[in-house]
């Protein structure tokens, strides 16, 4: 596994999904963007791995969880 | 005042409409709760309820409380669940009821993320929003009564298999951030778009454990 690279800008929408501060209809388009970047490097991280059994009902968080054990 | 009275007042110190802020999932403020019959473009009016009526024919599920307030700027609509029961569905007043609103204006408004992808696409953009808060009314992960319980493994094994099919159509990538969302885009798909084998699932889980 390469490790996770997040900028700023990806962390901050992370945080403010998981703090439910954006939503399907809320979002602006640069959250629709970045949040959009973010789901495909944890669909591609959780493929690479097959963590299927271990990934929770969150992609985010537990994306979010990966990103932050590495550290 | 019983929290789905739906008559309280915006201003209250818990800036929540009369709602009781004890564990909302909600924590945006929102403003005095309004009937649906205040709705002054009668062809909004109607979609509206349209989208209500259809929700309940194709899904089975009843939900009564949905009311119009202010919410925060940007926010179309907004469920909220609270102490682990589902509350109520609040659309924007500034959406559904605002000056010179009419069904294209909603619909442009709720369109916005179809084109990049983010949202699932429907034919029916206005019902989008409505449908979507029902959804969440009808199960999302925060509830605790025992039904949802229940069905919550169930649906949590179909977005699994789900976000692991890559040649699955039609669905916006927002669905993919967590079960709730996944459940509210994959139940608006049932309703409004072209069902699949998911779409099924979740209307077969929600008849099961009677949702």
């Amino acid at each position: 596994m390469e490790k996770i690279e997040l900028s700023d800008k990806e962390k901050e929408v992370i945080k403010k999904q998981l703090n439910g501060e954006i939503t399907q209809f809320s979002a602006t388009p640069e959250e629709r963007t970045l949040l959009m970047g973010v789901i495909s490097k944890a669909e591609a991280l959780l493929d690479e791995l097959d963590d299927y059994d271990n990934m929770g009902d969150d992609l985010i968080q537990w994306f979010w969880g990966k990103y932050q054990s590495q550290k | 005042m019983g929290r789905n009275s739906g008559g309280g007042g915006g201003g209250t110190p818990n800036n929540q409409g009369g709602l009781k802020p004890d564990d909302s999932t909600f924590k945006g403020k929102i403003g005095k709760l309004e009937s649906l019959n205040t709705i002054k473009n009668k062809y909004v009016y109607k979609a509206v309820g349209e989208a209500i009526s259809r929700y309940h024919s194709v899904m089975g599920v009843r939900q009564q409380n949905v009311k119009l307030a202010s919410l925060p700027n940007g926010y179309g609509g907004v469920h909220v669940t609270q102490n682990g029961k589902s509350s109520v569905v609040v659309l924007s007043k500034s959406i559904f009821n605002g000056k010179g609103t009419t069904t294209q204006s909603v619909a442009s408004w709720s369109s916005k993320g179809y084109e990049s992808g983010w949202s699932t696409k429907t034919n029916k953009p206005v019902a989008h929003i409505v449908t979507h808060e029902l959804a969440h009314a009808t199960w999302n992960a925060h509830l605790t009564k025992a039904n949802a319980k229940a069905a919550s493994p169930a649906i949590n094994k179909v977005y699994k298999s789900w976000l692991k099919d890559k040649s699955k159509k039609g669905y916006g990538e927002y669905a993919k951030t967590n079960v709730s969302e996944f459940f509210a885009e994959t139940v608006t798909k049932a309703v409004h778009g072209k069902s699949d084998k998911y779409t099924k699932s979740l209307k077969s889980i929600v008849k099961k454990y009677k949702l």
